[in-house]
């Protein structure tokens, strides 16, 4: 099991497209992959879980991986969340 | 007589309807059987659920579909959500557990698997979070509304005078309420930038959202209803009074775009014949009809930045020209300045390519034409795609970021290099396309005299003109109030840049956002400036005052606004003015 903390930089925090993003990237693995903010734990898996997290830019989060593929799929995460789940903000594009 | 009542909500399109109730569904329409399930019949209710889900999803592609066809790609984010959002666990397994465990309705199940999402969603205090629960509210519904086999009352039967009342509307109803020609539309949920919003505000239909439980006030169809849109006012069971107030406003308003109109009609020339270009800039080819519809003679700055951003991978010439082509024929005859990428080194890396860094200062770093003269193949392939969307002679192309003359003789080498290549190939081109350049920094604008030698009409980029005389970064929130276009310097550079241009019989063009705000346009006037390009919005806004503007006392005033020794001083000369 890997247990690892990330702070959710862009700007709309986990919203719809960077959750589905991250659903989209860790559902072809086997590992379970559970997101904790505070006390609540959403399953990595589930589009609606996440956003129910609420997490906003700058939250702190918790990501816990279980199972035989765990280190990719902690890679692919720590990827993501380094790149801002490959978002482009808005305010970015209007410049 | 039922007591008038005035709701507040939230402006997403203005205007002004007086109309008639429609109410085409309303928040209670929706009853959640709550019997029992007998274990005998569990398997059918999931066979009932798993039908109703998949056609609540067809649904939403064939909305899809419809919404890629009419009111283009971006509207379609909203309905890709739900998809998304019904093939969610939640859905595909948690409801079907609930219905086997708890032997409950499917309708039971969704509803309350609903609510815990929603619930959730309300406690965040993230405005963004909260406008997902109205998407979780308005697919929910969709799904139930299959469920129990309700149908919404037909659109078909909404006429020109109703005004529409709905707890939720998506983007593609917006668009039948727009042929159905209604007054205007009022929701329960919904903020200013929604889909629904955005949709309203494309199409121009007056609206006002987030008006908390509207579909359960006291009315009925056929009611008496006022929608000021101006303020976010619903009015419910007017008075006479209101209604007469309320039909003055609407014919003020009414003359008004009228005026506007008529405007349309007019040359635009000062009071005394003076003629002024009055032309738009675009960031993206959809703009164009904006432009068209505006009256302006032309587009004055197509900014292609667009094209390299939010990509991968760089752009190949035929897309570039496609955009170019698709412009240039839109707005035929008159002409479209296309000006190439003025992007920061860091949007190279992101397109793939190597060596590129993030720059510390990427305002007096790799922009504009040096990082273009870095690359000159991927510039090149610009330049091409611009050339073969000339061959109607209505295409002039502009470069930005100049700062020593040399550039310009690159350039031009670049170019030649370009129509070489095409000619090989056969392609069809203006061989004589008008080359400008953009004058945004002091020492363009100070050495202006040898630029314009080497080129066919000259720009000015105020907006970076000003950052770079002043030395102010205008999003820089400690120094922003130092951002100052009235500043004699730079009315001063404009001057020199103005009369240096008009020696050797160049056209001026000014395409910053001091071309758009009203409170300059008499000065720019005065200035001898020949064109000014500025957002769609604005063009008639900025015609009246053109139109309304002495050419010969605009130069008087800018005579005394230039023997002025502060912005200060000229701000009082300003207000005199008025």
């Amino acid at each position: 099991m890997i247990e690892e903390e990330f702070v959710v930089k862009n700007k709309l925090g986990l919203h719809f497209k960077s959750a589905n993003e991250l659903v989209n990237r860790i559902s072809r693995f086997k590992s379970i992959v559970k997101v904790m903010k505070d006390d609540e734990i959403a399953d990595g898996k589930s589009i609606l879980d996440l956003l129910c997290l609420c997490v906003s830019q700058n939250d702190k989060i918790k990501v816990i991986v279980d199972g035989e593929d765990e280190q990719e799929v902690i890679k692919v995460i720590r990827d993501l969340i380094e790149h801002n789940f490959y978002d482009t903000p808005l305010d970015n594009q209007q410049k | 007589m039922k007591k008038e009542k005035r709701l507040k909500g939230i402006v997403v399109s203005s205007g002004i309807a007086i109309g008639k109730v429609f109410i085409l569904e309303r928040e209670g329409d929706l009853v959640i059987p709550v019997h029992k399930i007998p274990k005998e019949n569990i398997k059918k209710e999931i066979e009932r659920y798993k039908r109703s889900l998949e056609k609540t999803k067809n649904e939403l592609f064939s909305t899809k579909e419809r919404i890629l066809k009419s009111l283009g790609k971006s509207h379609v984010d909203l309905v890709d959500a739900y998809i998304k959002i019904l093939d969610d666990r939640l859905f595909t397994h948690d409801v079907i557990r609930m219905i086997e465990e708890e032997q409950c309705t499917a309708e039971f199940s969704v509803s309350s698997a609903l609510n815990k999402v929603i619930q959730m969603f309300e406690r965040s205090g993230d405005d963004y979070f909260r406008g997902r629960m109205i998407d979780m509210k308005d697919v929910g519904k969709k799904l139930l509304r299959n469920l129990l086999e309700k149908k919404r009352k037909s659109m078909e039967k909404i006429m020109p005078y109703h005004i529409v009342v709905a707890a939720t509307l998506d983007p593609h109803d917006v668009l039948i309420l727009k042929e159905r020609n209604c007054a205007g539309f009022i929701l329960e949920m919904g903020t200013k930038t929604s889909h629904v919003a955005l949709a309203a505000q494309g199409l121009g239909i007056t609206s006002v959202v987030g008006l908390k439980d509207i579909t359960n006030e006291e009315i009925e169809d056929e009611d008496d209803i006022i929608l000021d849109g101006l303020q976010g006012i619903v009015i419910l069971h007017p008075t006479q009074e209101t209604l007469q107030e309320y039909k003055k406003l609407y014919e003020k308003l009414i003359k008004e775009k009228e005026e506007l109109i008529k405007l349309k009609k007019l040359k635009t020339e000062t009071q005394d014949h003076h003629k002024i270009d009055l032309l738009c800039n675009i960031d993206l080819p959809k703009e164009v009809d904006k432009v068209i519809e505006s009256s302006a003679e032309g587009i004055g700055l197509f900014r292609t930045e667009y094209q390299y951003t939010d990509r991968d991978s760089l752009p190949t010439e035929d897309e570039l020209y496609e955009d170019y082509n698709f412009v240039a024929q839109k707005v035929y005859p008159h002409p479209v300045v296309i000006r190439t990428f003025d992007i920061g080194a860091d949007k190279l890396s992101q397109l793939g390519l190597e060596g590129v860094v993030k720059e510390k200062v990427p305002t007096l770093g790799l922009r504009g034409v040096r990082l273009a003269l870095k690359y000159p193949e991927i510039f090149k392939t610009q330049i091409k795609a611009i050339l073969r969307a000339s061959s109607k002679g209505n295409v002039k192309i502009m470069f930005p970021m100049i700062t020593k003359v040399e550039e310009i003789d690159e350039i031009k080498k670049i170019i030649q290099e370009a129509k070489h290549e095409l000619k090989e190939k056969k392609v069809n081109f203006d061989n004589n396309i008008p080359i400008g350049v953009m004058i945004e920094t002091p020492s363009a604008a100070l050495t202006c005299d040898v630029i314009v030698k080497k080129v066919d009409f000259i720009s000015l980029g105020t907006n970076d003109l000003i950052q770079y005389t002043l030395a102010v970064d205008r999003f820089n929130e400690n120094v922003a109030d130092l951002f100052d276009p009235l500043h004699p310097s730079v009315l001063n550079l404009i001057k020199h840049v103005v009369d240096v241009a008009h020696k050797k019989n160049k056209i001026v063009s000014i395409c910053g956002e001091m071309a758009a705000d009203t409170m300059f346009t008499k000065i720019l006037i005065g200035l001898g400036i020949d064109q000014l390009s500025v957002p769609p919005a604005v063009v008639l806004k900025i015609k009246k005052i053109i139109c309304e503007t002495n050419y010969y006392e605009a130069k008087e005033l800018v005579e005394e606004i230039l023997r002025c020794e502060s912005s200060d001083a000229i701000l009082e000369i300003l207000k005199q003015e008025k």
